[in-house]
Formats: C-alpha cells, structure tokens, sequence
C-alpha cells in the first residue's frame, strides 16, 4: 500500500486558548465534521503533533488531500466554550523538519500583533 | 506573487489607537489592499489621513462606504452624492427595487445583501442587470460563522446558488471577511479555503480576493482620476505645448 502524503500545520491560537491538546485537537476535529461531516474528518487523519498552551502554538497533521477542508474548518473556529477563539495558520509544510525550522520567523510577526490586540 | 485584500472590514473604530491596531492586524495576516466602510459625510481631510496611517503600515487604504437606501430615489440621491468622493461604492439592498436599480447602475462597485437567507434578492435577473454594469457581487464570510446552525445551513444553500448564478452570468466575486473584531480576521489563505466552502474553486476563491478586487479598485481610481474622460480616453497633456508631445 503507498503511504498517503501529509501536511504539517503550524497554528496560532489567539484569545481564550484550550488548556489541554486533546482540547485543541476536539476543537478541530468538531470544526470538520460539522462543515464537512465524519466522512470527510475520516479522510482527514487529523492528529495533533505537539501543543503549547503558554505559547499559543501547536502543529498538526493532516492528509495532503485534505488541507483545503482543514484550514477551512480551522479558520471557521470562532469560539470554544461560549469565549473567543482564533486560530491562524502561520505555516505548511510536507516535513515536521523544515516546518520547525521556519516556524519562528512565521510567529514572531503575528505574535505581536496579537500581543498588542490583547493589551488593547 | 498576489496582493491580497479585504474589502469590507466592518471592525468599529473608536479612536485612531483602535484603528491601528486593525491595520497592523490586516498587514500582519498579509493583507495589501483594505476597505473599512466609512461613514458618508467623512470629511476628506480624515481620509487622507486614514491612508496615510495605513500607507505606514505597508497597506493601501481604499476609501469606501455603504448606501443603506429604501428605495429607487433614495439610492439615487445617495450614488449621486457619493460616487465623486469614494473609491468604492457598496450598496446593501434591504429591499428588492434597490436591488435591481443598483444593480442596473454603473456607479456601484458592489452589491451587498443581508445576512438572511429569506433577504437576497441576487437572482437571474439581477445577476443579468450586474453584469451589464459591471457590478460585483460581494460576500462576506465571518458572519456566516456567527449564525447558528439552522441558519448557517440556510444561507450557505442561497449562497452556494448566488454563486452558480454568478458564475453563469459572469458577474465577478468579491470576498470579503466582514470581520467586525480583529480576532475574527483571518489570513487570506483561509479566506479563501472558506470561500470554497460557497462552491468555488480554490483559485477562483483567491481571485476574489486578490484580482477582481485590486481590478475593481484600479478602475476606480482611474475614474476619479481628474484626466479621465472616458473608458480609455485619458488627458495626457495640455496647454500649448500639446501638440509638440505628440
């Protein structure tokens, strides 16, 4: 069998970020079923790779096929729990290697824009 | 590469710290091109000092506003008023005679519709009366996300069928977020991943966002341009020596 290609997405969370991966990782999964259903969230082979929650930065995994649907989904995140949430794709790649190696440059301009919001 | 743009930031402002903070969100997500809809007795002095605040930032400011109007004069008087002083002209059609005039008139750039599924009135005919004057339609996506599901469900179906009509009568697409904080703003790739959501293409999604919108503005602006005489009658020179340019 051919193994099936995949995405990394590096995320940014703004406003009331989930504590927990699994949080997080619900968050999306619930995002997808509910524009795309279970069909499609099958077919997208989610899974969160790693999560900080001080940061705000996490990286997924999808099916190459998928990425569409699932920055869709991602960006129709508008709330978690009644408070707001945000979630920004800073980056993606085809290697966890070369997504970690451009990740800081890709946060530090949005960082501070999010920063500056949450001051405001 | 694209310029990207978001046509219809309908983030409130305040004070000019807050509108700022809009800005850099929009330069920070990549965005080139910015519209927020202004108020229509803005006085031209406070909108050149918009573009000047957004020009630091790296972003094009276009000056834009929404005529809310009840019927056929009242839209009239309001486009009569209005084109002159804006680079873009929106129009909200409440009812279904503005729809069809501002439809059928060429001083509107953009047709809007409530965000209601029973309100929209963009349907064969309309779509035909646009693309003879070079009306776009314009969606807005965040709200669709702030509507729940039954809703949302409802108007994605009139949508997904705006945007068939469209298409089939060429009328250009306009996608914008119509974000009305900074934390529903979202990158332009994403943008467009949602608007493929409404039955287009990916790159057709990122023309609405990018091309049609910039080509929409540059045509504008042209217009207002104090040498424009007509579509593709330009003064290039006066005065005496006019006819040793040529």
């Amino acid at each position: 069998m051919r193994r099936y290609r995949r995405r990394y997405l590096a995320l940014m969370l703004e406003g009331s970020v989930p504590r927990g991966a699994r949080e997080l990782e619900q968050a999306i999964l619930n995002a997808i079923i509910e524009l795309f259903g279970e069909d499609k969230a099958a077919d997208a082979r989610l899974k969160l790779i790693e999560y900080d929650a001080s940061t705000g930065l996490a990286i997924i995994r999808c099916a190459h096929k998928c990425l569409t649907p699932v920055r869709a989904a991602i960006a129709s995140i508008t709330e978690l729990d009644g408070r707001p949430l945000a979630i920004h794709v800073l980056d993606v790649s085809g290697t966890l290697r070369a997504l970690r190696k451009r990740l800081p440059s890709r946060a530090k301009g949005l960082s501070k824009a999010i920063a500056s919001a949450e001051r405001g | 590469m694209r310029a990207f743009s978001d046509l219809r930031l309908a983030c409130y402002f305040g004070s000019d710290e807050e509108l700022r903070r809009i800005l850099e969100r929009a330069a920070c997500l990549g965005y080139r091109l910015v519209a927020i809809p202004l108020e229509p007795q803005l006085p031209r002095h406070r909108a050149r000092e918009l573009k000047a605040m957004a020009s630091e930032l790296g972003l094009d400011f276009v000056t834009r506003t929404d005529v809310r109007a009840r019927g056929r004069n009242d839209l009239l008087s309001a486009l009569r008023r209005l084109r002159r002083r804006f680079e873009l002209i929106g129009v909200i059609c409440q009812n279904k005679e503005v729809a069809r005039v501002a439809a059928r008139d060429r001083r509107v750039d953009l047709l809007l519709f409530p965000p209601e599924a029973g309100r929209r009135f963009f349907d064969g005919a309309e779509a035909e009366l646009a693309s003879s004057s070079n009306c776009a339609l314009e969606i807005e996506i965040m709200p669709l996300f702030k509507l729940d599901k039954l809703s949302r469900i409802k108007l994605l179906a009139v949508l997904r069928e705006e945007v068939a009509i469209a298409r089939e009568y060429g009328v250009p697409i306009v996608i914008s977020s119509g974000a009305d904080r900074p934390i529903l703003m979202r990158k332009p790739r994403e943008l467009a991943c949602l608007a493929t959501f409404l039955g287009l293409s990916l790159e057709e999604a990122l023309d609405a966002i990018s091309n049609i919108p910039l080509s929409l503005v540059e045509r504008n602006r042209a217009k207002l341009d104090p040498n424009f005489i007509a579509p593709g009658i330009r003064l290039v020179r006066k005065g005496d020596n006019c006819h040793e340019a040529i």
